[in-house]
């Protein structure tokens, strides 16, 4: 008679020769848990009393996109039916009011993909193979509504409900966010010859102690129990501190960067006067990037205060035919009432430009992060919305090898390998230089624009010294450090993500 | 901006010299264009009008002649094009002879300023009266002996559209108009056309009828241009029209040119004219081009132009513009030891005129160059001739103290307390719309900041509140594990007469807590311990508020000040949402706690 720990027993006797038994079964007829069960059955095959068997399933589940579409049809379904309804073709130009949608590529691409539409001629044809298309659901069509039936299930599962998942996935590529794919491991255990032997000759339970009590500790009584063995490589529960969002933390390193230089941090309004988003930074009032096209306008309040006029006057002469700068100017006739209007400030420039103009004696080095804004329409890669840094250093001594010596370090300390410049454009620097960064696997990456600030930016404001300026995006860098593809998902965020994007990266 | 694709072999033809890809790459890139890659583009002629274009070759595109809206087009070869994006502030080098002349120079094949021999062409462009109101300068020039081909019209069509595009403002400070010589009459009229005063074949015509005769007023109601462009003539009683001396129409600036003067690739001979309200900016846009258009082996003549005021004016101009470098300067901006002579040579080799003249440097400014407006323009020239990759990088050697701001160290701290207790920190848009900030929160529309050109019906205002981000959230998260909580801390905006800018930002904190159990009580002892945290103790009172159950919901005060609002979510507010969960919340605005730390 041999005794065996509790549960190693009761797994034995569950067990006839050559028959392998689900450990997921185990676990629920049993009530034991998972863990206590595995640690059982690795102690056991240790000794080769039983074999474990993995097998790898390939396990699906639904999204709200996918159930969306197993209601509603694949967009290009719809398209199909639209294009019938209007008999059967529609030209290019007219596609976008046949089918409501602004951009009809992605259904066009599809349609033309799967043979159901041709192109002929700037239109669009419903083909014989289309139409016979309306009355049958693809492959496609058809694995997304058996899952979306079943919420997740197992490829071997929706294989046996005679669903044909090889041709499902085959058709469904090149397309995302339908399904979530995920690997999962099933075990099971069957006795070996050896197991059956020791199951013959006799087994018995041995009493063991697994949780440490006070009692046994105050009574003595642990001088005299077995201490049931625990296999560390068994999973515990995953656990997950509250974190600060990825974005907030790449701010943060952003701002200790800053910090550690000697910049002192600044802010400046969210809705600004166009004088200090643009005016003061030497861009003419009929630049693109001024138009209502780029640049939101506040409707209300409409108009805000401008500073002292001697300022004022002295920006908007620069801009006319270059005031006492040496420049020729723009040419045009300045509008104080453009200036007034009020937006959502295009950059944090207007921040260290305030603070310039505020205190324009040497030498200051200032920073400013915030939100900031361009009219731009909703994608995977971009928001009207977003966070920028902004640093100056006003310095007589600064010049652009100390532009380059100054970012260089800065985005050593953001974790690039090497740092380069490129000659570039900015309307208010001169020279300017775009930074690259190396970073990693992710080789040589754009960070952000920089220059030595006009004299025609300067000037007005008082400040006869180098003023060295820089500004970039913080989104971007927080997307390739967390591997995210839609800079959407930073600003609504799937809460699996926060919990999942490890602290350190 | 727009990507442009420049044809190799011809940028190495115009070049003079084999570069291989790589090499090709870094040099444009030093002289500082963005360069996207190298790809093959197919090109395409329209079977009806003429026009080509060019599609990427594994680009979907749509068949139909964009042009003239109606042909279809036949393949008529391919090439290897080099993508830059294009930067507005060196229109000249947006072609592949502007950039082969800037290459040339950079890379040491030829120095100093380009020189361009103009002739007298002997024609003239008569402007009549009443053009100050609606269009009232041109200038104009004869290149002549080009050959084009396919290749040659497609850059020349490509160039008047980015300068359209760089120094234009999309025509309304310049547009260009390009013409076969041999179609017209030599003797040019500019002058004013009423609305229905005539007819002539738009480029193209229309759509559906290729040699459509309309009136000016009909182009600006029909043809696909002249209603892309029709803004830029509103209210005006009179159009701009250019005619030859028999009277034959070349166009009507900036709209559109006649179909019968237009060019083709065996075009070898062009009258150019540039025109609008800004004499500068039409000045430059032709120096550009033909500057670019010698480069291709034109010869260029000189056009006068003859005001009803009696003045007239000899276009193109070339000649350079001259000024005085400081090398002290120099050396100042770029902190590189660079003496006159060294100055002089790097911008020789950027195409300027320049020779020592004692302790200064005379610089001659190329006329098709735009862009100096300040001796600070040259000196970046300088560096990028010296090669920024050769700029030995340093610090600045004055000592500075950092400062951080109050609002961001208390919000941090408010940070750490929240992610302490477990609650995971979102980030959500300041930008919502009244539906959602007041609507679906069951509360009446307050005074708040409203856009005046939103994009979207979902942003049109800046948020009063972070709680609906944090409901909106929730809504996002509802199939992910229960119980959830989150929290946000940023900026809320007001209407605020009294401020600078009539807005009064607020940092808060909001939390939300969802599941099946959370409650009132979960809610007041994260509030309550982030009070303690911040030095201070909350007092809660009762409080009434649409968007809370009613018995549930709480004042926050602290020190005194009304600091917040805590409670759990109506239903109605959740159905609104589409939320399935029980929701707590509660925000708190830190303004006097940041003030205190100040």
């Amino acid at each position: 008679m041999t005794r065996l720990p509790e549960i190693e027993y009761k797994l034995l006797s569950a067990l006839a020769p050559g028959v392998p038994v689900g450990v997921e079964g185990l676990v629920k007829e049993s009530g034991l848990d998972q863990s206590l069960v595995m640690a059982a059955a690795r102690s056991l095959s240790d000794r080769g009393l039983i074999e474990i068997h993995e097998q790898v399933r390939e396990e699906y589940a639904i999204t709200e996109q996918g159930l969306k579409v197993s209601r509603e049809g694949l967009p290009e379904k719809r398209a199909l039916q639209a294009i019938i309804d209007q008999g059967g073709e529609v030209a290019f130009q007219d596609l976008p009011a046949s089918l409501g949608r602004e951009d009809v590529r992605a259904e066009v691409k599809w349609l033309t993909k799967k043979g159901w539409c041709s192109r002929v001629a700037g239109r669009l044809v419903a083909t014989d193979k289309g139409r016979a298309a309306l009355s049958d659901a693809g492959p496609d069509e058809v694995f997304v509504c058996r899952l979306a039936q079943m919420g997740r299930a197992f490829s071997d599962d929706l294989a046996s409900l005679g669903t044909d998942v090889e041709a499902g996935l085959a058709a469904l590529k090149g397309r995302s966010g339908l399904f979530k794919r995920k690997q999962r491991t099933a075990r099971s255990i069957s006795l070996t010859d050896a197991g059956s032997r020791l199951k013959n000759e006799g087994i018995e339970p041995a009493q063991e102690v697994t949780q440490l009590t006070p009692e046994l500790i105050v009574s003595g009584e642990w001088r005299d129990v077995a201490f049931k063995e625990y296999d560390p490589r068994l999973e515990t529960a995953v656990l997950q501190p509250g974190k600060a969002h990825p974005l907030q933390r790449v701010i943060q390193q952003t701002r200790r960067a800053f910090l550690e230089m000697g910049f002192e941090e600044v802010e400046s309004p969210t809705v600004d006067t166009a004088f200090w988003v643009f005016d003061a930074l030497f861009q003419p009032q009929d630049h693109p990037a001024r138009e209502m096209q780029d640049t939101f306008y506040v409707a209300d309040p409409e108009r805000g205060l401008l500073p002292a006029d001697e300022l004022v006057q002295s920006v908007g002469r620069t801009h006319e035919d270059g005031g006492d700068t040496g420049s020729t100017g723009w040419r045009y006739k300045w509008s104080r009432a453009k200036a007034e209007k009020l937006v959502l400030r295009t950059h944090t420039t207007a921040a260290t430009i305030r603070a310039l103009a505020q205190d324009p004696k040497p030498p200051r080095k200032v920073f400013s992060i915030g939100r900031t804004f361009r009219r731009e329409n909703v994608d995977q890669t971009h928001l009207p919305e977003f966070i920028q840094i902004d640093g100056i250093i006003i310095d007589q001594r600064a010049d652009l090898a100390s532009l380059f010596g100054t970012l260089a370090e800065f985005y050593r300390k953001m974790g690039a390998e090497d740092v380069r410049f490129r000659p570039s454009f900015f309307p208010y620097t001169e020279p300017s230089a775009e930074v690259f960064a190396k970073l990693g696997s992710l080789g040589w990456v754009e960070m952000c624009g920089s220059g030595v600030f006009r004299p025609e930016v300067t000037e007005p404001l008082g400040c006869d010294v180098p003023v060295l300026a820089w500004g970039g995006g913080v989104e971007r860098i927080a997307m390739m450090r967390f591997g995210l593809d839609d800079i959407r998902k930073l600003y609504l965020s799937d809460i699996d993500w926060l919990k999942e994007a490890a602290l350190c990266r | 901006m727009p990507l442009v694709g420049i044809p190799v072999s011809r940028l190495k033809q115009l070049l003079g010299k084999d570069l291989d890809r790589d090499d090709l790459q870094v040099a444009l890139e030093n002289l500082g264009n963005d360069v996207d890659g190298y790809a093959v583009v197919k090109r395409f002629r329209c079977d009806r009008c003429g026009e080509i274009t060019e599609v990427l070759e594994h680009e979907d595109f749509n068949d139909l002649c964009a042009g003239c809206a109606g042909g279809d087009l036949v393949e008529i070869g391919s090439a290897e094009v080099v993508r830059i994006d294009l930067l507005p502030v060196r229109p000249d080098m947006l072609s592949a002879a502007g950039l082969a002349r800037a290459l040339r120079g950079f890379l040491g094949i030829e120095t100093g300023l380009p020189e361009f021999k103009l002739s007298d062409s002997g024609f003239r462009v008569e402007v009549k009266s009443g053009m100050d109101e609606i269009r009232p300068y041109i200038v104009g020039a004869i290149v002549r002996g080009l050959r084009l081909g396919d290749e040659g019209l497609r850059m020349v069509m490509k160039m008047q559209e980015n300068l359209h595009w760089a120094l234009g403002r999309n025509r309304r400070r310049a547009s260009i108009g390009v013409y076969d010589l041999g179609t017209i009459e030599p003797g040019f009229v500019f002058r004013p056309v009423k609305p229905d005063e005539l007819k002539f074949v738009p480029l193209f015509g229309l759509p559906d009828s290729p040699r459509a005769e309309l009136t000016p007023k009909q182009i600006l109601k029909k043809h696909p241009k002249g209603i892309g462009y029709a803004h830029l003539l509103a209210g005006m009683s009179t159009y701009p029209l250019l005619t030859d001396s028999a009277g034959k129409v070349l166009s009507m600036p900036p709209i559109i040119n006649s179909d019968d003067t237009k060019m083709t690739p065996e075009t070898t001979d062009v009258f150019i004219d540039v025109t609008g309200p800004d004499r500068n900016a039409i000045t430059r846009s032709l120096n550009v081009l033909v500057a670019a258009l010698a480069d291709m082996g034109g010869n260029v003549g000189k056009v006068e132009i003859k005001y009803p005021d009696g003045t007239s004016e000899t276009t193109p101009d070339l000649t350079p513009a001259r000024c005085e470098l400081d090398p002290a300067e120099a050396r100042r901006v770029l902190g590189l030891d660079l003496d006159a002579g060294k100055i002089a040579e790097l911008l020789r080799k950027m195409r300027y005129g320049a020779k020592t003249e004692g302790s200064k440097v005379v610089v001659d400014i190329p006329a098709y160059r735009s862009d100096i407006l300040h001796e600070q323009d040259i000196i970046e020239d300088i560096a990028i001739g010296y090669g920024y990759h050769n700029i030995e990088p340093r610090l600045v050697p004055t000592m500075t103290v950092s400062r951080a701001l109050p609002v961001e160290e208390i919000s941090e701290a408010v940070r750490r307390v929240m992610t302490g207790f477990g609650l995971f920190e979102v980030m959500t848009s300041v930008l919502v719309s009244e539906k959602e900030q007041f609507e679906l929160m069951r509360l009446p529309v307050t005074p708040h900041v409203t856009l005046e050109n939103p994009v979207s019906v979902e942003q049109t205002m800046l948020r009063t509140s972070l709680i609906p981000g944090l409901l909106s959230t929730f809504r996002a998260n509802s199939t992910r594990e229960m119980p959830q909580q989150i929290f946000e801390c940023q900026d809320v905006f007001f209407l605020d007469s009294g401020a600078e800018t009539g807005v009064r930002t607020r940092r808060r904190v909001a939390v939300g807590l969802t599941g099946p159990k959370v409650g009132f009580a979960d809610v007041r002892a994260l509030a309550s311990a982030l009070a303690r945290e911040l030095n201070a103790e909350a007092a809660f009172t009762a409080a009434n508020h649409h968007s809370f159950i009613t018995g549930r919901c709480a004042r926050i005060d602290t020190r005194g000040e009304d600091t917040g609002i805590l409670g759990e979510m109506h239903p109605e507010v959740l159905e609104r949402f589409g939320l399935g969960q029980p929701v707590a919340v509660f925000e708190f605005e830190l303004d006097h706690f940041i003030k205190a730390y100040a």
